[in-house]
């Protein structure tokens, strides 16, 4: 079987290679719910150029990132042609997205016309990218909307509020007759790119729609087209005014620097006060919940209100159609009514009428393939394909993500009028959520958002932190886009090749493995040398054996670590090449407060895992050697084992069920047995998000203690167990007396792993609580997650890890020092 | 105590045949109506890749459980000198945190020498991307590392009996290898086995980044593309994971095998 597979699969390679004039375009998406349309369309599109190959990529959401920015490390070739921009945000001013505005004059050769003509409505919302360029093609697009239940609404006679203290007292009658007013989703996405997301950039606006003319580009800034700009005018009643202007980052930085953007002003109080005001009627433990969650409890009709983007109109009617007939409802939509009580709002509230899935095509050196690449867009952009996108995404059981920006696509009989329910709020334009969705001043702000609606923080001290993670990316900005602070002048950043230096072992892969191999033949030799002449035989034999090895472990893993190590001295970044710059990164490591607030975390959970790692597995093992009939006894052990098998994004899903505040297993039971005072937000609550962390899991029998406590119990001959029993017949002495020294070394090495594997996990905090409440679950290997993932920034991230190693590495030859001791003394 | 182990296993058979609606009305009480057709739809989805994967894990397994015994047997019953330090820095690759070393491990296949159209600088080519190499090599290099400390510490703990008789016998250090350690230490390699080959099958990160041909695509590639918020029914999802389970089960009831009682205690008195 092995035999035929690995000759197929390596033919199938170099057949897709060897007719090597066959341009590759690479589309790497998130967007998995048009999969079998982007499917059809690439096949088509080849099928059309016979010597294109399109492949397709796609991941889940998160993951786009991290896929985006690996291979960008890697060099320009391998980086995807098309993806979703907005997953590596600020790349249009780093010059490495094809600015499209160009392209849209040209004609597209698959409907004749113009490629902005391929597009409905295309100009009015996506146009203000980076200076006035277009730089993220969105194909759909995506609304957001205040889900109301009409029933509820019906039954206790409200109308829907035509101000913002309407909407309050809406809330207190919904809240009076029992329900919950908003379902509200307040974890780490919903923060950064969800519902209270939502809230916070709306209200922004509000509050600073003024100021806009002063940030906007001006006549003479190096942004302003004195065509198309020339009749922007400050109309705050209109949610369109600004629609064509863009907003000039060096005018805003200005603006923080001289203070006339302040983070500490009134405006700014009134909006979290606003929102804070506003968050008193979402449900109990709303931030330890998710965004579908918290849908969930709006379907199940517990909730009377919802933020919701367009696409949950799927979700919504499919759910009317296919539920019993008790449980249908009728539904509105409605947007934040204006808050008109308050002099420093300057205009109703506007909304989100924004693209959803937007693509940017990367920069490459070859203008060839940039025009065969904006071909492709072009034949996405058709009537038919968008007709394939619309048709083939329904047909599969997914949704759309929103309305299609595509033009002579035919929807679903009703869709239309849906979406219309969304249109004409505007779209929020100035919002400082964080600072041009810099990534990192966007983390920094869910964090300190946490911590204030969570009741750790008070208004002056959220305000505080705020105003100080907004001046560190200022700082941050103008270092990584060489700023100026003059808007009259685009500053570009130096374009440098990468060049190899055959010189230097981490660009030159044989010199590496020539080093490498040398080291290790100079040490066994020196050791083969230094062992007396009767046990040389043994060395070199010793030496020998380990020598396949210690050859794969050489050049697969040492090499890549010691690189990660060099490039944690370099300041290597989504900005720049790496350039040797010291110890800097280390001594920014020691004074970054996430970094070392998540210490206390890490070790914390480190005891914890030892524990988990030890006692559990030990007793299980024992539990199942008790068991004296061998087919129970095997029964018994692949129970135990079977939760090995469910992936670890299951097994998350499931716990993140469990701990849900309204519809969790465990707080309806504690409510089932009148134990309704310890119902919590399990992991919304700064105070128990850590502990509900650590009993995720329970009872944490581990495969792998299972079976090495396994290996070796059984491994105790019955000689010294029967020996013992004539002393004593009491299982627990014996289990002191014999079983626990015989099993010390695998203790150990279970201690060592469990260290080990603490210190590096991350997978738990990233989907259950992205670090939060606050940083209440923060870890620092979650830091160097964002650092190097989600931010952009390699070298630091590798610091970090380089850290972690160092601090393992003491933990672990201070764990083998200890433990020796204490066999030494038994 | 078991009950509770199962039970996520048990959620995911359930939440396999429950349709959304009723997922969303209670998330955990039994479906009303059993979807036996999202195993259907998910059979035929994944079949292909979890083939893929199952090969990619076994191969990868048994080369790395068999280095692994042998070095194991190495640290363990010769004494040389250097040994601890090889061993000490051989543990120490455990402690490099995996994210860390992700985007030099990935720029080295891609610029390895020599191979897959690369000069000797590393140029030109794709290395060892998107080909079964990329992961063989990858998880057998990689997957030693543990299999070695298991080893080890368990060929350790035999009785120096076994090995000083052998030797007295006149046996070479590679027959006592095959003849004594690799016998007594089936119930390790098992371990070794079982645990690699969940951790290579269920690897997520390392494909997504270094395949992208469809027809060399992993389990977990295939079953994201499944996994979508704007996925209508997510039970066909879940069915993947059953369904990929499969391999996984096969190879707990294969290597359970050994892990019969008195393997050891047979040869001691033997």
């Amino acid at each position: 079987m092995l035999a035929c597979w690995l000759p197929a699969t390596l033919a199938g390679r170099s057949a897709s290679l060897l007719p090597a004039k066959k341009e590759t375009i690479r589309f790497a998406t998130d967007r998995t719910n048009y999969k079998a349309a982007f499917e059809e369309i690439a096949r088509r599109y080849e099928a059309l150029h016979p010597n294109v190959e399109i492949e397709l990529t796609f991941t889940t959401g998160n993951q786009l990132a991290t896929y985006v920015r690996t291979r960008e490390a890697a060099g320009l070739e391998l980086m995807p042609d098309i993806y979703n921009g907005n997953m590596t945000k600020g790349y249009d001013a780093l010059g490495k997205w094809v600015a499209l505005t160009p392209y849209l004059e040209q004609t597209n050769p698959y409907t004749g016309k113009k490629f902005i003509d391929s597009f409905r409505e295309l100009n009015v919302y996506e146009f203000d990218n980076y200076g006035g360029e277009l730089y993220m093609l969105p194909l759909d697009l995506i609304s957001v909307g205040i889900y109301y239940n009409k029933d509820i609404f019906e039954e206790l006679e409200l109308r829907e509020p035509q101000s913002w203290n309407e909407l309050l007292d809406t809330c207190r009658a919904i809240k009076a007759a029992g329900y919950t007013p908003f379902s509200m989703p307040g974890d780490f996405s919903s923060i950064w790119a969800g519902n209270i997301g939502w809230l916070v950039r709306a209200l922004n606006d509000a509050y600073l729609r003024d100021k806009i003319p002063l940030l906007a580009a001006q006549p003479g800034d190096w942004d302003f087209d004195p065509i198309a700009h020339s009749d922007f005018t400050y109309d705050p009643a209109n949610p369109f005014f600004d629609r064509q202007i863009p907003l000039n980052a060096e005018r805003v930085i200005n603006g923080i620097e001289s203070g006339k953007i302040d983070f500490r002003s009134e405006a700014f109080r009134r909006i979290y006060l606003r929102l804070q005001e506003l968050s008193q009627f979402f449900q109990k433990g709303y931030i330890g919940s998710d965004i579908a969650s918290a849908q969930n409890a709006f379907m199940r009709q517990e909730a009377a209100m919802m933020l919701a983007g367009s696409q949950f109109i799927f979700t919504h009617d499919q759910y009317q159609k296919n539920s019993a007939p008790d449980r249908r409802f009728k539904t509105g939509v409605m947007w934040l009514p204006p808050i008109q009580d308050d002099p420093l709002v300057s205009g109703p509230i506007r909304g989100f009428f924004n693209g959803g899935t937007l693509l940017s095509v990367t920069k490459k050196p070859d203008p060839e393939h940039e025009r065969r690449v904006m071909d492709f867009l072009m034949f996405i952009a058709t009537p038919e394909s968008g007709q394939l996108l619309h048709d083939l995404t329904l047909e599969n059981g997914y949704n759309l993500s929103g309305p299609l920006t595509i033009k002579g696509v035919t929807m679903l009989p009703g869709l239309e009028e849906q979406y219309q329910a969304f249109g004409g709020n505007g779209v929020v334009k100035l919002e400082f959520r964080g600072l041009f969705d810099e990534q990192k001043s966007v983390g920094d702000f869910v964090v300190h958002l946490q911590d204030y609606l969570g009741g750790r923080t008070d208004l002056d001290r959220f305000l505080e932190a705020y105003d100080r993670s907004m001046k560190e990316a200022v700082l941050r900005l103008r270092a990584n886009y060489q700023y100026d602070l003059d808007p009259t002048t685009r500053d570009f950043l130096p374009v440098r090749e990468r060049k190899t230096d055959a010189w230097n072992p981490f660009d030159n892969g044989l010199l590496a493995i020539a080093i490498l191999l040398s080291a290790y033949c100079v040490f066994a030799f020196a050791n083969i040398l230094k062992a007396k002449s009767e046990h040389r035989p043994k060395a070199t034999i010793g030496f020998m054996l380990l020598t396949p090895t210690i050859l794969l472990l050489l050049v697969f893993n040492y090499w890549p670590a010691i690189s990660s190590i060099y490039f944690s001295l370099t300041d290597w970044s989504s900005w720049r090449y790496p350039n040797f710059i010291g110890l800097k990164n280390f001594s920014r490591v020691l004074q970054d407060d996430q970094f070392l607030f998540g210490l206390l975390n890490m070790l914390i959970l480190l005891i914890a895992s030892v524990i988990k790692a030890t006692v559990f597995p030990f007793f299980a093992a024992q539990l199942l050697l008790c068991v004296s009939n061998t087919r129970v006894q095997r029964i018994f052990r692949g129970i135990l084992l079977f939760p090995t098998l469910v992936p670890a994004i299951v097994i998350v899903l499931i716990w993140k069920n469990l701990y849900n505040p309204t519809s969790g297993l465990i707080n309806q039971t504690l409510v089932a047995i009148g134990a309704e005072t310890f119902a919590s937000s399990w992991l919304g609550e700064h105070s128990l998000a850590l502990a509900s962390i650590i009993f995720m899991g329970f009872p944490w029998v581990g495969a792998i203690g299972l079976l090495i406590y396994l290996a070796s119990l059984m491994n105790i001959s019955d000689d010294i167990k029967d020996a013992y029993a004539l002393e004593s017949d009491s299982t627990l002495a014996r289990i002191r007396n014999i079983d626990i020294p015989l099993v010390r070394s695998e203790t150990r090495l279970l201690i060592i792993l469990a260290v080990i594997g603490s210190i590096q996990e991350i997978q738990a905090i990233l989907l259950m609580t992205g670090g939060g409440p606050g940083l209440s679950t923060h870890v620092p290997a979650y830091s160097m997650y964002k650092e190097a993932f989600l931010y952009g920034n390699f070298g630091y991230g590798a610091a970090i890890g380089t850290v972690l190693f160092l601090f393992i590495l003491c933990v672990t030859l201070l764990n083998l020092k200890f433990l020796k001791k204490s066999e030494g003394y038994s | 105590m078991a009950m509770i182990t199962i039970a996520p296993f048990l959620m995911t058979i359930l939440l396999s045949v429950k349709s959304s609606d009723e997922v969303i009305h209670d998330f955990w009480a039994p479906p009303e109506e059993i979807r036996w057709d999202f195993f259907a739809q998910a059979l035929g989805f994944i079949q292909h890749s979890i083939f893929n994967s199952a090969i990619t894990a076994s191969v990868s397994v048994i080369l790395l459980a068999f280095l692994s015994s042998l070095s194991g047997y190495v640290f363990a019953r010769i004494q040389f000198p250097g040994k601890e330090l090889i061993y000490l820095l051989i543990l120490a690759l455990m402690m490099v945190p995996g994210i860390l070393t992700l985007i030099p491990m990935f720029l080295w296949y891609k610029q390895f020498p020599f191979v897959g159209g690369n000069d000797w600088l590393g140029q030109g080519g794709h290395g060892f991307l998107n080909t079964p190499w990329v992961l063989l090599v990858h998880y057998i290099a990689g997957g030693q590392v543990l299999g070695i400390i298991l080893c080890r510490t368990y060929i350790e703990n035999l009785p120096q009996s076994l090995f000083d008789s052998a030797r007295i016998d006149g046996a070479s250090e590679l027959q006592i290898y095959r003849s004594i350690a690799l016998p007594l230490c089936l119930p390790v390699i098992a371990t070794v086995s079982i645990l690699s080959f969940v951790g290579i099958y269920n690897d997520y990160m390392w494909p997504l980044i270094t395949i992208d041909a469809p027809n060399l695509q992993t389990f977990t590639l295939r079953v994201t593309q499944y996994s979508s918020e704007h996925a209508q029914e997510h039970g066909p999802e879940f069915a993947s994971y059953i369904i990929g389970s499969i391999p996984l089960i096969i190879v707990f009831a294969f290597g359970m095998k050994y892990y019969v009682n008195g393997i050891t205690k047979g040869s001691i008195k033997g």
